[in-house]
């Protein structure tokens, strides 16, 4: 019984020390967090105001609304097609029949005219975890409006992509098409927007924010993320917008 | 099933995620105490614990991987969710081959001896520093990014 006592003792002795310890350390650590974020708030300001500094310089060049910050790129047409940071990386331009118009609420709109040919446009630099959000329109187009991103050439490349019948998130690897996800899809005949997510081992692919493609692949080096287009018909294009995924 | 939901969760998940954090923190506790209170029911008792939080940690794995595909996750946060998906798997293959050791050296009564006891007790620490992590990224997505959160009306 005595013996029984005194491991009670000890166990409610131990107990008393692990909440306090527990307790300690849980509020010491929320306030140095509370202080790392509030030095990340800081110099998240810094980079902004530095980015607004170097998007008021780009603004003296005709090359459309570009918006970057250390982790988003935003692309939408200038006066001129081509001209801003989501550039041709392959297609033969003067065959595209490239043009800029307006929308009725203002915003601009890249009109392309494909004719059996793949086209590719890349933004520059290489992203590994990254997110991407095209907003694009079709008329009387046959063919495929795809989201790529990990591209380093023609034959290597993630992508998630829709065609009149189906929206398939993959992987191209030496040339050779792999599926993770194919769901059956009509290519809708409004603006829509094609969303891709590659988070680690994790890909999914939304069209208007609603989820259609969840597929797991390897993580692979980092690349490019553009839009690829093939096919026969018109397509319009009026922003892309990159992010840099982070915890 | 999700009828029996109430109308403000956003599926079944966030209801057993407490359940493994809980049960393994609760046989992680009664493993340390049976050190010093060496009675043979507690045995059975922490072997059924960490058998429990791996049951539970299945149920939860799962629970997880449906409402992934259904609550609305902001682009910011899908690297936090992939994380999270991660490592609630290999949460789940240690507590399942975690337990599956622990009852069978329970059932070997290999358990009682001092040196696999402390081994044990090591891997219960190490389980519960997995299921933390796990934790600790599902409550980024809820608490900083409002993963399944609605607002206020």
């Amino acid at each position: 019984m005595k013996n029984l006592k005194t491991n009670l003792s000890i166990i409610t002795i131990l107990v008393v020390f692990l909440f306090l310890a527990g307790t300690m350390s849980s509020c010491g650590t929320k306030s140095q967090k509370e202080g790392e974020e509030q030095t990340e708030e800081s110099d998240h300001h810094e980079q902004d105001s530095s980015n607004t500094e170097d998007h008021t310089e780009a603004g003296h060049h005709d090359e459309g609304t570009d918006e970057s910050t250390s982790e988003t790129m935003m692309w939408m047409p200038g006066d001129q097609p081509f001209t801003g940071m989501l550039k041709l990386e392959q297609g033969n331009e003067p065959s595209l029949t490239p043009s800029v118009t307006s929308e009725s609420d203002g915003s601009k709109v890249l009109n392309l005219t494909l004719t059996g040919e793949k086209v590719i446009l890349l933004f520059d630099g290489a992203l590994e975890n990254v997110g991407a959000n095209l907003q694009f329109k079709t008329n009387s187009f046959q063919g495929e409006v795809a989201v790529v991103h990990h591209y380093t050439d023609v034959s290597n490349y993630d992508y998630v992509s829709l065609t009149s019948s189906a929206m398939k998130l993959g992987r191209v690897e030496n040339g050779k098409d792999n599926v993770m996800d194919n769901k059956e899809m009509k290519m809708p005949t409004d603006w829509a927007t094609l969303t891709v997510s590659s988070a680690g081992e994790h890909y999914k692919g939304l069209l208007n924010e609603k989820l259609i493609n969840h597929g797991h692949a390897e993580t692979r080096a980092a690349g490019q993320v553009g839009v690829l287009l093939s096919g026969k018909g018109k397509v319009m294009l009026k922003m892309m917008e990159v992010m840099k995924l982070t915890e | 099933m999700e009828s029996l939901l109430p109308e403000w969760a956003p599926n079944v998940h966030p209801m057993l995620v407490h359940f493994p954090i809980a049960v393994f923190i609760t046989a992680l506790f009664f493993d340390f105490v049976k050190f010093f209170w060496k009675k043979n029911w507690l045995h059975m008792v922490v072997t059924a614990l960490f058998v429990f939080a791996a049951l539970s940690a299945l149920i939860t794995y799962l629970s997880g991987k449906q409402a992934i595909d259904i609550v609305s996750v902001p682009m910011r946060a899908e690297l936090t969710a992939s994380n999270h998906a991660d490592w609630g798997l290999y949460t789940l293959l240690y507590f399942s081959l975690f337990a599956a050791i622990r009852a069978f050296l329970f059932w070997k009564e290999l358990d009682r001896k001092r040196a696999v006891a402390i081994l044990l007790f090591c891997g219960s620490l190490a389980g519960a520093a997995l299921i933390s992590k796990t934790a600790d990224l599902g409550a980024k997505l809820v608490y900083k990014y409002g993963v399944g959160v609605q607002k206020a009306k």
